[in-house]
């Protein structure tokens, strides 16, 4: 009868043990896979770029505050460029440098090479970058390229090409 | 008492088998979801973590290139730009082919 007691408490104390290892198992797994972060800076470029593409094109047509009906590009638009779009680059941290860069460059439909008009705005220390492998530089910038025809009030066709920057790494990358 | 304690002796081996067995599945349950855990990369939007429909869809440029072409009238510059777009790199995410959605936008405009 004793014995039998004895060997009751050693079981209960088996299974507190063990509950305690699955208990502390199944915390570990959660953290573990929880405690990386979600990296979403390629959708985030990618709605950056949507919003100044609609910004500069406006159901087809260009915005008129961007180019006159005789095709001239308008300097005021370049300078207030982020105000126009309604974008702010402005950091939570005023230490941190901007985390975003945006650059549009708008070419003749015909020749592609010669950019005809440029506006960019944000930091632009990153953008060599651009071009190395992501998958091996994780915590480096994710680029976004966009390109879309738009034509303005005189029919004048232009190719819009927007590269759009966010570095954001140690928010979005661990490690 | 030798029976019993053949008995006892038989019961622990099966509690520590048991426990052994426990803390290895423990062990690559943590291992398999360190192995998932690396930075997840969200690139287009999923109604589900398994589904295989994302909500793109439609190119959001294509569609905008679009638009100028059903606004072009001179039809040798329609030709050229829709050479043009056709040439445009497409979302990798999308439901609707360029034609789908270009038939869809000359619906909607008419």
């Amino acid at each position: 009868m004793k014995n039998k007691r004895g060997e009751e408490k050693i079981i209960s104390i088996y299974w507190f043990f063990i509950l305690i290892i699955v208990a502390g198992g199944i915390i570990l797994m959660v953290r573990t896979f929880y405690n990386d972060p979600y990296d979403v800076r390629e959708i985030e470029a990618s709605l950056l770029a949507e919003k100044v593409a609609n910004c500069i094109d406006l159901a087809g047509k260009m915005n008129p505050d961007l180019i006159s009906n005789d095709g001239i590009f308008k300097p005021e638009f370049k300078d207030h460029f982020l105000s126009r779009c309604s974008l702010n680059f402005n950091s939570e941290n005023d230490l941190k440098a901007i985390q975003y860069y945006l650059e549009v460059n708008f070419y003749n439909d015909k020749n592609t090479k010669t950019s005809l008009f440029q506006l960019v705005a944000g930091n632009s220390n990153w953008k060599s970058d651009c071009d190395l492998n992501d998958k091996k530089y994780k915590r480096l910038v994710v680029c976004v390229k966009k390109k879309f025809y738009a034509n303005d009030n005189s029919g004048r066709i232009y190719l819009v090409d927007i590269l759009s920057m966010v570095n954001k790494g140690d928010k979005n990358v661990q490690g | 008492m030798f029976r019993d304690k053949k008995a006892q002796v038989g019961d622990t081996v099966t509690w520590i088998i048991a426990t052994i067995i426990i803390i290895v599945m423990i062990f690559f349950f943590v291992l398999g979801s360190s192995l998932l855990s690396e930075t997840k990369k969200i690139v287009g939007y999923k109604s589900s973590l398994f589904s295989n429909n994302l909500l793109y869809k439609n190119d959001f440029f294509i569609s905008k290139s679009l638009y100028t072409y059903y606004q072009i009238i001179n039809s040798k510059d329609k030709t050229t730009l829709m050479d043009g777009i056709k040439k445009l790199p497409v979302e990798e995410y999308v439901e609707q082919t360029l034609e789908q959605r270009s038939n869809e936008i000359k619906l909607r405009l008419g």
